[in-house]
């Protein structure tokens, strides 16, 4: 099965991304998977749209969605600047606590959550693809 | 405040009850809402309420931006001799908190009372 969906660069369109996410997994995850895949794909979006395009509305966001027996893979393409998530250090939670940090654990996250591959487009702009894996029902 | 239909809707109210300061959220806490929490919670800091309970029975759903937001005012209170407290966070809301560590950090209590009692303890 296959979905997409394009936004415009703008949060307010995160509501309507996820609802999209929790529509097309439908029962396929249990609840505490399916809410961490929604907020994988929720905090990748966010970057693109803040940091990738700093909120320009003229430029659009593409989400793809398909599924399989094995798994659930989520395609975030942009036309943004070069940002590879995969060359981001870890972030330093001790500091982000001690020093009262108000960002920077969205990339973090959903490198924790998901399997994640990036691609750099030959005719520019990014592309995330984002892997989660069912379990089977016989494991 | 309510923001549109068609975009994440987040409802603060807030209430000084025998000196905690009692926000209820109720909807999503996403990059587009946290403004609208930090908002909420720097100025009740700024008004001297320093012991506040984050009321999440009514919350569906909170990102990295709600946390972090969580985490400055969590820095600032603590830093005033102040505590926090959530209530009440749902399964998923919880699971969220505890991926980004959070639950390390604040006391999380199934119910107001007790969050409530865990901000008044000396």
């Amino acid at each position: 099965m296959e979905r997409s969906l394009s936004i415009p660069a703008r949060l307010s369109e995160l509501s309507a991304v996820r609802e999209a996410v929790i529509d097309f997994i439908g029962p396929g995850l249990d609840e505490t998977e399916k809410g961490r895949v929604v907020l994988t794909i929720d905090e990748a979006v966010s970057n693109v749209i803040t940091h990738g395009y700093n909120c320009d509305e003229s430029k659009t966001v593409d989400i793809g969605m398909k599924s399989d027996h094995n798994s659930f893979t989520f395609i975030i393409s942009d036309t943004a600047g070069e940002f590879n998530p995969l060359l981001s250090a870890p972030a330093d939670m001790g500091a982000y606590h001690e020093h009262g940090h108000s960002s920077g654990l969205g990339v973090d996250v959903y490198r924790r959550i998901m399997k994640v591959q990036y691609i750099r487009n030959a005719e520019g702009g990014n592309r995330l693809i984002l892997v989660k894996e069912k379990k089977n029902e016989n494991q | 405040m309510r923001l549109l239909i068609g975009e994440a809707v987040l409802q603060i109210t807030e209430k000084i009850s025998d000196g905690v300061c009692i926000i209820t959220l109720s909807g999503d806490i996403d990059a587009h809402t946290s403004a609208s929490f930090k908002e909420a919670i720097d100025k009740n800091i700024a008004s001297g309420n320093i012991r506040i309970v984050f009321d999440f029975s009514a919350l569906n759903y909170i990102s990295s931006a709600g946390i972090g937001v969580l985490n400055a005012a969590l820095h600032t209170v603590k830093g005033k001799g102040g505590k926090m407290s959530i209530a009440c966070a749902s399964k998923t809301v919880y699971d969220t908190l505890d991926v980004m560590y959070f639950t390390k950090k604040i006391a999380v209590k199934n119910d107001l009372a007790s969050s409530i009692k865990e901000v008044t303890a000396s």
